[in-house]
């Protein structure tokens, strides 16, 4: 048989410990040393942290020790530390117990500023440091990566909701703002606007579609000046454009809205040098008049009321609940 | 003096590059020379400008295409580009550390590189990294070479350089075809990087 001195094992094992009987610190390993600089008694350096049953320390360990498999020691002076680890008695009533850092590494090798040196080739330690460092920067690449797949997500939805020639939503992106109205309605009154511009097939008959195309762009831009950024601006059709009025106005104040907005449509515009008068004419429902808004329902009321403003001769808005040619009245009105 | 960009068998399967490269790359030229250069070198790639994905694999030919344009746009060969985008990519602070758990000595770390495809593949199990050898061919000469790494043992090459540099080590490193050669002139020629092996406080622990 040979002996080996503790100097020995605590080269091959640097969180090793050996105890006196009593719970003396006779030796310990480099990087053990480091934890408990100048303790000299076990339950000077360590609480016992589980087994929860053993309450008195060194003793209790002692005496416990061949049915404990795995203990945890909780450092006196860094409570933060747990160390984890096993034990043999020797025949002299005295103790060995090697120890680690368990899943707490990381946090300790910040604690004691440890480096490789402290840990012995065979240790994992370093892979598992490494491992978390990788880790953290691998997450951090996909999270970079979900962000560029979500901008670009955005944009194509962006642009699948957008009318290309006039920047305004298109019919699909009226749609999905008017079901998100329609379920809000409770809370936030809403108006549907539909219009549809005067004498605007002249203007392409005679000036050609690229003239055609500028007029849109400039009545889209006048739309979008007028009205708020919460309101939705959509054109749904060759020279037909819807508004969704989001915030609450009052019958009085929405055909006032109407007409300036026919005013302005119906300013002179210089397009391709040539100067172009055109008009429109706007049908409006608001969510106020139906029991519970829908959308099918108000998109064939503003239609109505469109219908109506053609009617009176164009150039006009007209409002569904005093809509004078349907015959139809609204189901019901508040 | 061009080389010819041996791309033969940089992954297992011969024909795909690991998104990591490319986007490697793709991020050196970015930073070191603007994203207004990068649109050019991807128009005339034919690559898309919006970048590469670091968790997918692109067939050989991209890469091929955006070091050909990268080198026809900035008059550097091929070899320089990726030995400049090696020697980058080491600057960054998550890289350079965790090269840096590989060895406590410069030593350490360069003859730890054999180890380097099984780390890596501790982290990113698809990227297929063929194996890497080091030979001390005298105390302060060493030989990195390993069949199947083609082009990419330029970026080792550039990724020695900065690493030299990071340990405050003066070396001669030289790429060929042979592989990387390296004589170490100086182990303490300056303090270095300092580096600690805790991580740094990221989570507000600590």
């Amino acid at each position: 048989m040979v002996s080996i001195s503790f100097d020995c094992v605590a080269r091959l094992l640097p969180m090793a410990l050996h105890l006196g009987p009593e719970g003396a610190i006779h030796h310990a390993g480099a990087t053990m040393r480091r934890l408990i600089p100048g303790r000299s008694h076990f339950n000077h350096a360590f609480m016992i942290d589980r087994p929860r049953d053993v309450t008195d320390g060194f003793a209790g360990l002692a005496q416990d020790l061949p049915d404990i498999s795995r203990f945890f020691l909780r450092l006196r002076d860094h409570p933060g530390t747990v160390l984890r680890g096993h034990g043999i008695r020797l025949q002299d009533g005295g103790i060995v117990l090697n120890l680690g850092f368990g899943v707490g590494l990381p946090d300790a090798v910040r604690q004691f500023s440890l480096t490789d040196t402290d840990f012995t080739p065979a240790d994992l330690a370093m892979e598992l440091l490494f491992l978390h460092e990788a880790n953290t920067a691998v997450q951090k690449e996909l999270a970079n990566f979900n962000q560029h797949t979500e901008n670009a997500r955005r944009v194509a939805e962006m642009q699948a909701y957008t009318d290309s020639l006039t920047g305004v939503n298109n019919r699909r992106g009226f749609e999905m703002a008017l079901e998100i109205a329609v379920r809000q309605a409770e809370q936030m009154k809403f108006s549907i606007a539909h219009l549809d511009l005067d004498h605007f097939k002249e203007v392409n008959d005679r000036l050609g579609h690229a003239a055609g195309d500028e007029v849109l762009q400039r009545v889209a831009a006048i739309l979008r000046e007028e009205t708020r950024a919460t309101d939705t601006v959509s054109r749904i059709g060759g020279d037909e454009f819807t508004l969704i009025l989001a915030a609450p106005r009052g019958s009085e104040q929405l055909r006032k809205f109407g007409e300036r907005i026919i005013a302005r449509i119906e300013r002179p515009m210089m397009v391709m040098g040539r100067e172009i008068r055109i008009s429109v004419s706007m049908g409006i429902t608001e969510s106020t008049h139906y029991a519970r808004a829908d959308a099918a329902q108000m998109l064939l009321d503003a239609d109505r009321a469109l219908y109506a403003a053609k009617n009176a001769g164009r150039g006009c808005v007209v409002l569904f609940r005093d809509c004078p040619c349907t015959g139809a009245k609204p189901d019901v009105i508040r | 003096m061009d080389y010819p960009f041996p791309f033969e068998r940089v992954s297992k399967n011969g024909s795909f590059m690991h998104g990591m490269v490319n986007r490697s790359i793709e991020h050196f030229l970015r930073a070191t020379y603007g994203d207004a250069i990068w649109h050019e070198i991807a128009q005339a790639g034919g690559i898309d400008a919006a970048g590469f994905n670091g968790m997918r694999q692109y067939p050989d030919d991209i890469t091929q295409a955006m070091l050909q344009a990268a080198s026809a746009t900035l008059g550097k060969t091929a070899c320089d580009i990726l030995e400049d985008t090696g020697a980058w990519l080491v600057q960054i602070e998550a890289m350079r550390r965790l090269l840096r758990f590989s060895g406590g000595k410069f030593s350490e770390f360069v003859l730890a590189l054999e180890e380097l495809p099984a780390r890596a593949r501790l982290v990113l199990p698809d990227l297929e990294i063929p194996p890497l050898m080091v030979a001390q061919i005298e105390p302060d000469v060493y030989r990195i070479y390993g069949e199947g790494w083609g082009g990419l043992l330029w970026i080792v090459s550039g990724a020695l350089r900065g690493m030299a540099d990071d340990y405050g080590v003066l070396a001669l490193i030289e790429a060929g075809g042979a592989g990387v050669e390296m004589r170490v002139l100086m182990q303490e020629y300056t303090q270095g990087r300092p580096f600690a092996f805790a991580p740094a406080t990221i989570s507000g622990q600590g």
